[in-house]
């Protein structure tokens, strides 16, 4: 320890805060990060899959843009998970259970298509009535997912990154213990259900099967934006994160609304599974709520921007959409190549934030020589 | 059967053991990495690549010890890699170690998938037999005996990675709590500033205990896959859940390394009890919430009754600006 104090030693670079924040700069610094994820994707792809550049290329856009309606669903349903979990991040309350809360609302739903299904299809009141049961219901189940991790968060402090992991996992296991229910102990998963008659099917839209769920998603993201930005409550919430100090200081109740931007979260993943259960996958799998973590990522790095994060929800629906056609044309046996450049994206996005944030000096070099004489 | 309980216990519990053992020294210098489950593939895939190349180099001689070095090696450099990304992002660059953890996760869970599923695993089974070689005992008889066996069984029937696992807890013990580095990184986990006025290097300790933490938890990846599931069971592997359970075991463990290794022999028995008990194929199925329930009720109780022996370092989560202060 003595040996280094006694030579003077200069830093190669001293980092400081950045005060001036200029939009182009922000904009190119992301836009060559996010270009170089890219690259090191496609690097990482040509090792594994050993093809020319043009075919691998060729093969994702056309993937990508094969069924557009497809894409634009996508888009909406990574949206819409990103919007649900908007509110509660605001408020740092770090809701990682948007993948429980929309299996446990899809699975309601389906629950009830599955046992109400021909008591439905008897007359179309009957049907009418299902379908707004199966809403109730999953917005019930997604609000009680949302809220038991948030009541104990603000009675006890307990960890809810965990705890609404674990819900989850719970949900998970529910998920595939309901589908061997269903199927009296037969299948792993109970299918489409209500294939031939369509009970509790959502109509469709334009004569398209996806358009009524893209502009409910729609909506709601025009509502959580309104609601963020425009009344007391969505304040309050941003007030709780940005200093809790500050919150209780001035008299907020901050369990109450820890408690209360948590139901509205759980509303909204509850829409987005019923949704799932009623207009696109008729059916509910392990896999219903898989968008839960992209969706916490993107809404963070796109700054909780709505129109920011939709234009990133279309990349991200155009790269999963690709790839699976790059999986499935060059027989990669994994459709996990998005989650890979997803992942380098997140990354070479978190590196910008650090240039556009931070401004680098680098000092000058002292020779060594004359400093420890 | 109760040996046979035990023993698989302890043998699954393993897993938990070694990401709990590594996310406790990275969280112990005030970086909570969320990234564990990531950085378990990446330690399963990294041994993967290892023993390919092994066998790539010696062809079909098996030399139990090698290829058990070849895994373990690979495991800790990608693992490692995984923590040198989350380091160097969270410290270097200051980004929110949340995000990055699930960024780092989605990496490496995708990362393992992808190129796993392009891999040979043809002979992994055959190799995982090197990572399973327990310790031979006799086979005595009479009373005695029964009991001399069913302890050998719970505690010496295992391969050489649960051994090490147990290891690392006392090595870990002993360099956290008794020597001069431990205070060091436990100061820095309390309060960088105090710990940088005093002229010690935030940043270098940082850097390295969550470089060594994620080595460590990486070994967890390699564990499941050559150990416990026998090599067969590389790319559908359920890392990702044992990874958010080793997460919330650091909180149960109260980031002490010996109460990790009671907790994760614990989580172990959890999430093999339902196997053992007398019920059909669908109600094991609804017994697998059984150790995420439990996970929860852990966290609820450890945060009711908060003492003051078992808070998380101070400055856990937040990171370490200098100019800040």
């Amino acid at each position: 320890m003595k040996e280094k104090t006694e030579k003077l030693r200069t830093p190669l670079f001293t980092i400081s805060k950045r005060t001036d924040f200029s939009f182009k700069r922000g904009l190119l610094i992301r836009a060559i990060m996010i270009s170089a994820s890219l690259l090191v994707a496609l690097i990482i792809s040509l090792i594994i899959i050993k093809k020319p550049v043009g075919q691998i290329l060729s093969a994702l856009f056309r993937g990508a843009f094969l069924m557009p309606d497809k894409l634009l669903l996508d888009t909406c349903l990574l949206l819409g998970f990103g919007i649900a979990v908007v509110p509660a991040f605001r408020m740092k309350y770090w809701n990682m259970g948007a993948n429980g809360q929309v299996l446990v609302s899809a699975l309601s739903s389906v629950v009830l298509m599955f046992y109400l299904g021909e008591w439905g299809s008897r007359s179309g009141l009957n049907n009418v009535l299902l379908i707004l049961l199966m809403f109730a219901s999953s917005i019930i189940s997604s609000v009680i997912w949302a809220v038991i991790p948030a009541i104990f968060k603000a009675k006890f402090g307990t960890n809810e990154t965990l705890f609404t992991l674990m819900m989850n996992y719970i949900a998970i296991a529910l998920v595939s213990y309901i589908n061997f229910v269903m199927t009296k102990g037969t299948k792993e998963s109970v299918g489409i259900v209500n294939s031939l008659h369509h009970t509790g099917w959502f109509p469709t839209l334009f004569g398209n099967d996806y358009m009524f769920s893209i502009v409910i998603i729609v909506l709601m993201t025009l509502f959580v934006t309104f609601y963020m930005t425009k009344t007391k409550h969505g304040f309050e919430a941003i007030v709780c994160g940005d200093s809790i100090k500050t919150a209780k200081y001035v008299g907020m109740n901050t369990n109450k609304i820890t408690i209360r931007t948590l139901i509205l979260s759980g509303i909204l993943t509850g829409i987005i599974g019923f949704l799932y259960a009623s207009a696109i996958n008729h059916t509910v799998t392990e896999a219903t709520g898989g968008l839960g973590f992209t969706a916490v990522l993107l809404s963070w790095l796109s700054n909780f921007n709505p129109l920011v994060m939709a234009l990133v929800c279309f990349f991200l629906a155009f790269l999963t959409n690709g790839t699976s056609k790059v999986s499935s044309q060059f027989r990669l046996g994994s459709n996990d190549l998005s989650n890979v450049i997803i992942g380098l994206i997140f990354f070479s996005i978190l590196v910008s934030e650090f240039f556009i944030r931070y401004k680098i000096r680098f000092n000058k070099r002292i020779k060594r020589q004359e400093v420890s004489e | 059967m109760l040996v046979t309980f035990l023993a698989g216990a302890i043998s699954m519990g393993v897993i938990y053991l070694y990401a709990c053992l590594g996310e406790t020294i990275i969280e112990k210098v005030g970086n909570l990495n969320l990234g564990i489950p990531g950085i378990m593939c990446l330690g399963a895939l990294g041994g993967a690549i290892g023993i390919n190349l092994y066998y790539a180099i010696f062809g079909e001689v098996t030399i139990g010890i090698l290829i058990v070095f070849f895994g373990i090696l690979f495991s800790m450099v990608f693992a490692g890699l995984g923590g040198l990304i989350y380091s160097f992002l969270t410290v270097s660059l200051q980004a929110n170690q949340n995000v990055t953890g699930l960024a780092l996760t989605t990496f490496g869970v995708g990362l393992m998938k992808f190129i796993g599923s392009n891999m040979n695993v043809s002979r992994f089974p055959q190799a995982s037999l090197s990572f399973k070689n327990g310790i031979n005992f006799g086979n005595p008889e009479g009373f005695l005996g029964t009991i001399y066996k069913g302890f050998c069984e719970i505690f010496l029937s295992h391969g050489i990675l649960v051994y090490l696992s147990f290891a690392l807890a006392v090595i870990i013990f002993i360099v956290v709590y008794k020597t001069r580095t431990g205070l060091y990184i436990r100061a820095i986990g309390e309060s960088p500033q105090t710990a940088d006025s005093q002229g010690i290097d935030v940043r270098g300790y940082k850097y390295i205990c969550i470089i060594v933490g994620s080595g460590i938890a990486g070994l967890g990846g390699l564990y499941y896959v050559f150990d416990r599931s026998g090599g067969t069971t590389f790319v559908e592997a359920a890392i990702e859940a044992f990874g958010w359970m080793s997460v919330a075991l650091v909180i149960f463990s109260m980031w002490k390394p010996f109460r990790g290794a009671l907790g994760s022999i614990l989580f172990g028995g959890l999430y093999i009890l339902p196997q053992f008990l007398p019920i059909s194929n669908t109600q094991l199925k609804i017994f697998a919430i059984l150790p995420y329930v439990v996970t929860v009720i852990v966290l609820i109780f450890t945060s009711i009754f908060d003492r003051k022996d078992s808070q998380p370092p101070k400055s856990l989560g937040i990171n370490y600006f200098r100019e800040e202060r």
